[in-house]
């Protein structure tokens, strides 16, 4: 008998034809995960708007080398710009870090030229700029300008103040006349109303600038007319057109130290404005004066004992009128500047404190500002700074914020006060009652004069008598007779020889009386019976 | 009775007592020099004037003095200066200083008064020791001054100590030993105010 019943086998097996798909499947893996890991990194560029930008066409360069395509353009989600995707080869991933920068290079007119012709034709793209600051960053701000300068660039970034919009972004820094730097960014302080520009200055020309460099405007042409005839001063055509700014150290200054990035300095409004005014600190003070002030005018000198040290700002009569005193005798405030530089001092914020402490402490010393006169021929006015013995003790005070600086009157404003003083004097003296008194003592002096000469007239008749008259000769025989006894007391007279005579006997004696005395201490009874005679010892010679 | 006879055997001790001793007699000496203040007749007025001298008590006093073997000083009884060692003294210098000096010394009594135009000089003179030594010297210690008589200003002031050997023994020997001394005092002292008053010229190097 033949088996035919199927062989029924319980074992499955993957049949052949599934190899083509698992193959199909690990190949697509493979290739997902090589794509993936050959995919370069995808960023976000987020600008203003979108002029310039194509999804899909709109290429990244770097050095003009093609480096990332934006894959898409939409807007913000609060329309206050544009957000781009952009995917970018994986060599570029080590580029993009905290600092890396993009912007849209298009074609552009402006004061550094007309850039971005050739993207008329080819079309806008984006520039990248590499950073060097923490990579892995993936969301970028695009700047709507290119950069002026290169990030990481040698030389020094550095900040310019200035009262008024003199320059604008783009200008050149000159120094004699070569172009080192450019302004990279302006902007406009409301607090304080100053504007305020972002320089850069490229290196090795970094090096000139110090603390004691100062910038002045180039702009336009400067004419300055004086004894000498008339300066025109003018700058490349770049500044005469476009404006610029230069800068060197005054021939008045010292060298300086080198300065940090980030310096901040003043804008000059030319350089005949810097000999004038070279000095970047300085404080103000207030003077008071008691006495007339005319020609004092803004500008006038302030000096300490003749070396200029400020000048006078202006005088404050709307402050002094607002405190209600304007009828009264108070002193009228002037507003000084005085600028520590001008004695030799660094011309720092630390000199101007020193000077300001100096000065204070100096008022209680003596020191006092007194108003001089400048010019005989104009009446010009200045102040000087001074010390003064004798003078009453001023107390510290303030005039709105600033330190006040008491005066004491001197020179002709003195003179005139103290004419006007002594004028006040000798009408208050009462000369009518002097003068009366004065006639009564001369009239006594008249009624003594008469008595004196009835004195005299007695005493002539006096000695006109005979008793008078014989007088002197009775006065000369006295002295006569004198003379006649004193000459028995001279030398050569005989009571003289006489008397010394009887001294040098009586000093014998007296002589004798000590030698009788010191035998009759040694034995009282002598008298009686007479001493032993001893012999005195005798010299001897040497043998 | 009895008094009487008292008294009379007083009287007879006492003449026997004066008569039991006989007195030794005294020598007197003359301090002198045979130097001339005023030589032939001069009487140009002095401008040297020897003040009054003064002296230490034991010397200014009769007796020589003569110092012991103990070093005591005994002041001789028996041999005196015949006259005011004080006075005799300044006559002495005075003679002495003016023969050195060759012109008057005055010693006040003895000259004319300083003329008042004239500038004088007084010299004031302090002796300090004059005695015999137990080693057989006169031994001499003077301290003496020169003043200007008109201003009062002291111009010069010195120190005199010197010592002069005794001949032979005595007292005589003793005195002309003080008198050599004291001479050899003076004449330092003319040498002295001479070099005072008229001090050497610098040479001026002229020819």
């Amino acid at each position: 008998m033949t088996n035919t019943e199927p062989a029924i086998t319980t074992t499955r097996r993957l049949s052949a034809i599934w190899i083509l798909p698992l193959a199909a499947l690990v190949i697509g893996i493979w290739m997902v995960v090589q794509a993936y890991l050959s995919a370069g990194p995808t960023i976000v560029v987020e600008f203003a708007h979108a002029e310039g930008l194509e999804q899909g066409k709109t290429k990244v360069k770097m050095l003009n080398v093609e480096v990332g395509l934006v894959e898409t353009v939409a807007l913000k989600k609060d329309a206050s710009g544009v957000r781009a995707h952009i995917s970018l080869q994986p060599s570029v991933a080590p580029l993009l870090r905290q600092d890396t920068r993009f912007w849209v290079v298009r074609a552009r007119v402006g004061t550094a030229g007309i850039t971005g012709i050739g993207t008329l034709l080819s079309g806008g793209y984006i520039e990248l700029a590499p950073g060097s600051g923490k990579p892995g960053q993936r969301h970028f701000i695009g700047l709507e300008t290119p950069p002026l300068t290169p990030l990481g660039a040698p030389g020094k970034r550095l900040k310019l103040v200035s009262k008024r919009a003199a320059i604008s972004v783009g200008d050149p820094i000159l120094y004699k006349g070569f172009r080192v730097g450019r302004v990279e960014a302006m902007a406009f302080n409301t607090v304080n109303k100053e504007a305020s520009y972002d320089l850069f200055v490229d290196a090795p020309y970094d090096e000139l600038i110090t603390s004691t460099t100062r910038f002045w405007d180039v702009s336009g042409i400067s004419i300055n007319a004086s004894a000498g005839g008339i300066q025109l001063n003018v700058g490349t055509v770049e500044t005469l057109l476009l404006g610029g700014v230069s800068f060197a150290t005054p021939s008045n200054l010292p060298s300086g130290a080198p300065v940090e990035d980030g310096a901040e300095f003043d804008l000059y409004d030319s350089y005949a404005d810097i000999l004038t005014n070279p000095y970047r600190f300085g404080t103000h003070f207030v003077v008071e004066f008691g006495q007339a002030i005319g020609g004092l005018v803004p500008g006038a000198p302030v000096t300490f004992r003749g070396i200029q040290i400020g000048s006078v700002e202006r005088i404050l009569l709307r402050e002094f009128s607002a405190d209600g005193i304007y009828s009264s005798s108070a002193p009228i405030p002037v507003l000084i500047y005085v600028e520590p530089g001008r004695l030799e001092a660094p011309d720092t914020r630390e000199s101007v404190e020193e000077l300001r402490a100096a000065l204070q402490e100096s008022i209680a010393n003596g020191l006092r500002a007194t108003l001089q006169v400048g010019n005989l021929l104009t009446g010009r006015q200045q102040i000087n700074f001074d010390y003064f013995d004798n003078v009453p003790d001023a107390e510290l005070k303030q005039f709105d914020q600033y330190v006040v600086i008491p005066s004491v009157e001197t020179g002709v404003g003195r003179l005139e006060h103290q004419v006007g003083t002594l004028l006040t004097k000798l009408n208050s003296l009462e000369l009518e009652d002097t003068v009366v008194g004065a006639n009564r003592v001369l009239a006594e002096t008249r009624n003594l004069v008469v008595k004196l000469n009835n004195s005299a007239a007695a005493l002539n008749t006096l000695l006109e008598t005979e008793g008078t008259r014989r007088l002197p000769g009775e006065l000369a025989a006295a002295l006569t007779k004198l003379n006649t006894t004193l000459d028995g007391y001279s030398q050569d007279g005989a009571l003289y020889q006489n008397l010394r005579a009887s001294a040098a006997s009586l000093e014998a004696t007296l002589s004798n009386l000590d030698e009788l005395s010191r035998q009759l201490a040694d034995k009282p009874n002598s008298l009686l019976f007479a001493p032993a005679k001893l012999e005195d010892p005798i010299p001897e010679a040497k043998r | 009775m009895k008094w009487l006879a008292a008294g009379l055997l007083g009287t007879l001790l006492a003449l026997a007592g004066c008569a039991g001793q006989p007195n030794l007699p005294a020598n007197y000496y003359l301090l002198r020099t045979d130097a001339v203040n005023r030589p032939h007749g001069n009487s140009e007025p002095a401008l040297i004037i020897l003040g009054n001298i003064d002296m230490a008590g034991y010397v200014d006093q009769p007796g020589l003095v003569l110092e012991n073997a103990d070093g005591t000083l005994h002041t001789a009884r028996n041999h005196r200066w015949a006259e005011p060692v004080r006075e005799s003294l300044r006559i002495f210098l005075a003679n002495e200083m003016a023969a050195e000096m060759n012109q008057p010394v005055g010693a006040l009594r003895h000259t004319q008064p300083c003329p008042e135009a004239a500038a004088c000089r007084a010299v004031k003179v302090h002796i300090e020791e004059l005695h015999g030594t137990k080693n057989g010297e006169s031994k001499l210690l003077a301290y003496w001054a020169l003043m200007d008589l008109s201003s009062r200003e002291l111009l010069a002031e010195h120190e005199y100590k010197a010592s002069e050997p005794l001949d032979r023994d005595g007292y005589d020997a003793l005195v002309a030993a003080h008198t050599r001394l004291l001479a050899g005092f003076a004449r330092d002292m003319a040498r002295k105010i001479s070099g005072t008053i008229n001090p050497p010229q610098a040479n001026s190097g002229l020819p």
